[in-house]
Parts: structure tokens; sequence; C-alpha cells
């Protein structure tokens, strides 16, 4: 958690000092994510069999589609257009269960915290003091967030202690569901780059193969074959 | 007993349906479920949801279909990246990657998600699925079919006889001639995102006149009934997502970007606007053509319409000049094509004269009561649910709807509904800036009793009107009592509402002029509310006066009722 909020602070100024396009394509990223929790948070509640979690993890849906609105608003000031039907998100809450789920929200909310800090700071650095307060305008969400998910997941574990061993557990899944990601982003990389030698080594021959086989398009209504 | 769940998957809406000796039982979009708009995902969550509604486990199923061949749809992918080079660079690593990542195997992923042998998993193809989904839920014992869609395998276009429970391929028109690729590259020249926009595009149409007729004949034109385009111009191999290349741009100007604004009156919408209408009246141009083509192939009096093409209502009201009868499934797009894969396998036996959309869940009354009184909201109840709504009407309310079990297909028909006074303008300005935060020039319907919509509207086709799936023209079109309800042009797309019995039909007896405006329940960018807990978060989100869910009534704390 340490280690990935100070990548955070290093990386944050480099991040906003190219230029206003790149602020609104970094918020435009953060709505994605926002919109992805949202989701997350709604399946939460579909799931959750007591009413106290259903009504927690509603409101903070609601809190987070309200930030993602925020950042394509901000983003759309600064000519980068998001569309957030593109988000991702994972059905936490049925992977993990809801106490491993609170005590991933509880790190999630804690990190999201300290990174829109590094980000206000960075943002408000270079002089753009409006996207500097969408970030200002969250932490009291944010803060929220982490305390009713931290509380909720004593009272479910019994004890403090225990809560913030599952915290850890849960810092140790993200981390490796982190190195999963990167994995998949190098095989990702591999397989297009695999597949481009292929498209203009191979494909030529076979296009040329194709053509003279097919002839002409056909035009108009055919029969079924 | 014969029991067939259908499936459609991987392609931009994904949806099951549960066919039980060829009654449909459910069907669900999956989005609906997953709050993901437009979820293409393996529909797991719809196929469960069915079969509880079904009361059948899904070792009971006889069959599974999928809405599809993945393996014709394989190769031909593979033909068009390779036939297409070097065109085709991106789409080539893009689209092999998702075929053989996950389409190819969805057989395998379907018996896998149900528990069932793998050996019950099978396909249909998908203008089958269409023509099925079409025709064998019309209640018409003989009918032409047409299905207009993007791409499905290697078709685009398909004309259909319909015979009892029996459905013959006549014709077909194979890619890359297809109207709904064209229709999409100028939806996303405009702007808009494939597979949504298109709706806000026969929108922005009635602004404009179709002045780039000439320019689109020169690359697009119909040729003995069919329709014929340059593929230079239209950019379907190199990105799928864009749909135009350079030649599009140098001949109809440059596209706009997503975040840039369209609004009457200002730089840029007169252009988009006539370019709307161009492809809206080649669109209609073009069904006509087909239409005649079907009827000079099937001698039929009947019309059945599906496929993502077919939810073009304005050009579906055109059709009834050429047939008896036009009839368009309500789920006309991909969704309704898992319907369609189950009922070709399992076709109902006798034509089913009152096909009801209403095949998803019930929202459950309790949690809507338990969740609103957590939430701190003024909830109570009441005997007369259509009085009260009738009576928040009159008052200029804006209401959201949830009555039953919710419908199938994307249009709200009073069961996930928002019901506001179809009279004032500002009524309209409210939900188009504060509730569904959507397009200004986009138009609402209204909802309308018979005798209402026969005196208000002209050209009311009960067929097309009863699912929304066309539109009428107002006899007044400033009539005061539809000023929130008539689009630019003079037309709606009206509901006619033809269930006495139903909640909305009792609260069009009570408001004053018999007409209330109906949108779907639910904001841009998010799929209609399903559940309970789904329009409860609506409610909190935005400002609505009222909500009511069965015989619940939920307000805000303090609200004056």
């Amino acid at each position: 958690m340490l280690g990935h909020t100070t990548l955070t602070r290093l990386w944050a100024p480099w991040r906003v000092r190219r230029g206003p396009r790149a602020v609104g394509k970094m918020l435009a990223a953060f709505a994605l994510v926002e919109e992805g929790s949202a989701r997350t948070m709604r399946w939460a509640a579909e799931a959750c069999p007591d009413q106290q979690g259903k009504i927690l993890y509603l409101r903070h849906a609601s809190d987070e589609r309200r930030h993602a609105a925020m950042f394509v608003k901000r983003a759309a000031e600064l000519d980068v257009a998001v569309s957030l039907t593109e988000a991702d998100a994972v059905d936490l809450y049925g992977d993990l269960g809801e106490i491993g789920f609170l005590a991933f929200v509880t790190l999630a909310e804690a990190r999201g915290l300290a990174e829109f800090r590094a980000y206000e700071r960075a943002v408000q650095r270079v002089g753009d003091s409006r996207s500097a307060a969408v970030f200002a305008a969250l932490y009291a969400d944010e803060a929220r967030h982490e305390r009713y998910a931290w509380e909720r997941l004593v009272a479910l574990v019994g004890s403090a202690r225990r809560a913030r061993l599952h915290v850890l557990g849960a810092a140790l899944g993200e981390t490796r569901r982190a190195l999963r990601r990167q994995g998949a982003a190098l095989g990702d990389a591999l397989y297009r780059l695999t597949m481009g030698l292929l498209y203009w080594l191979v494909v030529p021959l076979c296009a040329w193969l194709l053509r003279r086989a097919r002839g002409a398009p056909k035009l108009g209504w055919e029969p079924p074959p | 007993m014969t029991a067939v769940l259908g499936v459609s998957a991987y392609s931009h809406e994904a949806a099951a349906a549960l066919v039980v000796d060829g009654v449909v039982v459910a069907a669900i979009a999956e989005e609906r479920l997953s709050r993901v708009k437009n979820d293409a995902s393996l529909p797991v969550r719809a196929m469960r949801a069915c079969l509880a509604l079904g009361e059948i486990a899904a070792g009971d199923l006889d069959e599974i279909v999928f809405f599809e061949d993945p393996f014709r749809k394989l190769e031909h992918v593979l033909v068009r990246a390779i036939g297409g080079f070097p065109r085709t660079g991106t789409l080539f690593a893009r689209s092999l990657a998702s075929q053989l990542g996950e389409k190819i195997w969805v057989l395998d992923a379907l018996a896998a998600a149900l528990e069932v042998p793998r050996g019950r998993v099978t396909f249909g193809s998908h203008h089958q699925s269409h023509a099925a989904s079409a025709f064998f839920t019309s209640g018409e014992a003989r009918a032409a079919i047409l299905t207009v869609d993007g791409v499905g395998e290697d078709v685009c276009t398909a004309i259909w006889l319909g015979e009892g429970t029996s459905l013959r391929c006549l014709a077909e028109q194979r890619h890359p001639c297809s109207l709904g690729l064209l229709y999409a590259a100028f939806t996303a020249h405009a702007g808009f995102a494939i597979n949504e926009g298109e709706q806000k595009l026969m929108g922005l149409a009635a602004y404009g006149t179709p002045r780039f007729r000439d320019e689109l004949s020169r690359v697009a034109w119909l040729e003995s009934g069919a329709l014929v385009l340059d593929g230079d111009v239209f950019d379907h191999f190199r990105d799928p997502d864009r749909a135009f290349g350079p030649r599009f741009e140098a001949r109809f100007g440059p596209a706009r970007r997503a975040n840039e604004r369209l609004r009457v009156g200002e730089p840029g919408f007169a252009r988009f606007a006539d370019l709307a209408a161009t492809i809206q009246a080649f669109t209609e141009d073009t069904m006509m053509a087909f239409a005649r083509e079907a009827k000079a192939r099937t001698g039929a009096d009947v019309l059945c319409l599906a496929g993502g093409v077919a939810l073009n209502a304005v050009a579906n009201a055109r059709l009834g000049a050429i047939f008896e009868r036009v009839f368009v499934h309500p789920a006309a797009g991909d969704a309704g094509a898992a319907l369609g894969a189950a009922l070709f396998r399992c076709p109902p036996k006798q034509p089913q004269a009152a096909f009801s959309a209403t095949l998803g869940r019930r929202a459950d009354e309790t949690t809507a009561w338990d969740l609103a009184r957590a939430l701190g909201l003024e909830v109570s109840r009441t005997d007369d649910a259509a009085l009260a709504i009738a009576r928040a009407l009159e008052h200029g309310e804006l209401v959201a709807v949830v009555d039953g079990r919710s419908e199938w297909g994307p249009r709200a028909l009073g069961h996930r509904s928002l019901l506001a006074p179809a009279g004032p303008v500002s009524v309209r300005e409210r939900l188009h800036r504060a509730v569904k935060e959507r397009e200004p020039f986009r138009p609402f319907a209204p909802a309308a009793g018979a005798s209402v919509a026969a005196a208000r509207f002209d050209g009311v086709s009960p067929s097309l009107a009863r699912f929304m799936t066309g539109v009428a023209r107002a006899r007044d079109p400033h009539d005061p009592a539809l000023g929130a309800v008539v689009h630019v042009d003079g037309t709606a797309r009206l509901q006619l509402v033809e269930d006495d019995a139903s909640l909305l039909a009792r609260v069009l007896a009570l408001v004053p002029g018999g007409v209330v405006l109906n949108t779907s329940l639910n904001a841009a960018g998010e799929p209609l509310c399903e559940s309970a807990l789904d329009a409860i978060a609506f409610f909190q989100d935005r400002p609505i006066d009222a909500l009511v869910i069965g015989d619940v009534i939920v307000r805000r704390p303090g609200a004056v009722s």
C-alpha cells in the first residue's frame, strides 16, 4: 500500500506536467475506475443479506457514480471524452465474501484518498485549480467510505486486530491481482507483436490466394447456402 | 414437457430466454441484472433468473441454444480480416483475440456455467434466430419476415417465409452490403456510439433535410431491390467502432467528436441534422425496397421484422403502405435473438394472439419498503396506485413506476417507466436536463388508450404501437395536451395501451386528456431499472417526485403529496 502510494506521489507531477489533455485523460481514467467501483458496490448491495449492509453499499455506489460524473465533466472541459459504459468492474463481494470485500474496500479507500491528495497537489502546482477542486471535493466521501468499511469489518470479525489481518490479506491479494494484471498486459503485448508479424509476413499470400479463389464479391440477393 | 433456454452473448446485447412447450416463460437481458449497459458477457445472471422464473433446474432443460453459429462466425471474421489486407491490421489481432479467446468456446462456457452435459448445448444461426423471434411472437399463421441488422455470421439482411411452425429462408444479402453498418457509420460520424446512438441519430434527423442524397447515392444505392455499398468509403475493416474512413469524411465533412456540443441552432448542428435526415431517408427507402422484395417473394399480407434496424420506428411506420400489418419484435436487437433461438427449437403449436412483453422479474415490494425506510425516505401504502399516480401527474410531478414483471426489449411499456404529464414543455426540459441528462433534441414518447390515440393521432398502427416500434403523426402538432411528447416533425413514438387491466391503462383512464409521457426508468448510459433496489437507487440519485412500486409509494422526506 505504502509502495503504491509513494509511486503515485513520485509519478503524479510528471503525469500532469504533459499538459491539460494529459490531465483530462487521467481524469477520464479515474471516471472509469469510479464507475467500475459504483457497479461493484451495486452488486454488493444486491447480494448483501442484511439491510444495513445494503444501505451502506447503495449509498457508496451513489457516491462513486457522482464522483465518476464529476471526473467526466472536468475531463470534457479539458477536451477529453469518456463513455462510462466502457468501465470495467469485478464482483468482489461475490468473489471474496463480505469480510474480504470490506477489507478490500478499507484498503482501496485509504489508498484512493492518498492518491487523490497526491494528484490534487500535482495539478495545483501546474495551475489547474479546477481539477484540484474536483479531487478535493472527494476527500470527505473517501474518508467516510474507509470509516464505514473499517467499522463494519471490525463488527463482523470481532476485533480490530483481526480486522487488520484481513486488511493485510487484502493488500496481499491486491498485489497478486496487480501482478496478474501486469502479466496479462505483457501477454497482450506479445500477442500483438506475434499477430503483427503474422499479419505482415503470412497474410499477404493468404489474401492473394483468397481473392483468386473467391473472385469478385457477389452483390444483390442470393439464395441461402 | 420440452424446455429450451435460448442465449445470446458476445455480441452487443447478451440475454437469455426460456421457452417451455412453445410458450415463452421468461426473457431477460443481462444488462438489467448486471447494471452494465449493453452488457455482452455470458449472461449467467439472466440464465439463472429465467430458470428461477420458470422454476426449472438447469439439468431439466432439454436444450440450450446459442443464437448464432460461432464456427461460421470465426470463418467469416478470418476471411474478412485476410481478404481486407492491408486495411485490416488492427482488426486482425483484435478480432482473432476475441474470437479465439472466448467466442469460439461459448458452447463449452454455457455448459460449464449451467453444469449441463456439453451435448445439450447447440446453436442456431443469427438471422434465423431473429426471424424466429419476430414470427413466432407475432401471432400470425403466415407472414413474410425481414431480418435486417449490422452483420450476423456473414449475412446482413434476409427474407424469410414463416408458415405455421416452419421458417424458410428465401434470400439473403451478405457482408459488406449492410444497411445496419451504413447507419452505424453515420452514427459514429455524428459522434454517437455505435449500437447505442442510432436512436439519437433518428431523433436528430427530424431537424434536418436530406440535402446529401446525391452524395450518398454515389456510395450507397439500390439495385434490383438490394443494397450496394462502396466498401472503400465505409471503414468497417479498419475499426468497427468507427465504421467510416477518410473518404467518408472527404465526402460528408469532418466527423463530430463525442464531447463536442450538439445543440439546436448552434454551429455544426445543421450539417449533422442534414446528414442524419439523409441517412434516415435512405434507410426508409431501402426498407421499403426490402419490404417490396419480401412481398414479391412471399405474397404474404403480413410482415414481421427483427434485427437492429427494425428498431427504426420511423422507417417501420412506412412499411404499412406495402403490407396489411407489420409486426416488430419488441426486442428486435440481438437480445431478442436469444428468444428466437429458443422458439426456433420449440415453436408454439398454434399462433399465439397476444404476446406479452412482460417477461422479466417482479420487483419485491417488501424490499422496497424496507430499503426506502432505512434510507430515511417517506414511505406509504396505497390501495389505489393508479389514482395516486394520476393525482401526482395532475400536479405536474414526475413519477417512477415499477409494476409487476419487467419488460422485454429496450422500451419501457409501463412496468419500468417514468411517467410525466404529456402537455407542458417545461416537463420535457426538466426530464432532459435533470433526470435523463440526454441530448435535448431527442423526443419523449406518449402513451394513450385506443380511443384517445385515434382522436389525437393519425397513422396509428396497433401492431406497431403496442410495443412502441412505430411512429404516428399528431393531428395537431401544436396540441397543448401533447406539448412534451410530439417531436419537431409532428411525429411521436406512441405506445398504444390495450390491456385495460394494466396499471398504465388505469392511470390513462384517470388523467385529463387520457395521455401521459412515458419514458424508460433509467438515466443516460444506464440500463432500465429491474429490481426494487435499482428503482430506489434511481429515485435516490435523480430529482423525481415519487416512486410507486406495486402499492408502495416512496417520496422524499417533507415532500408534499
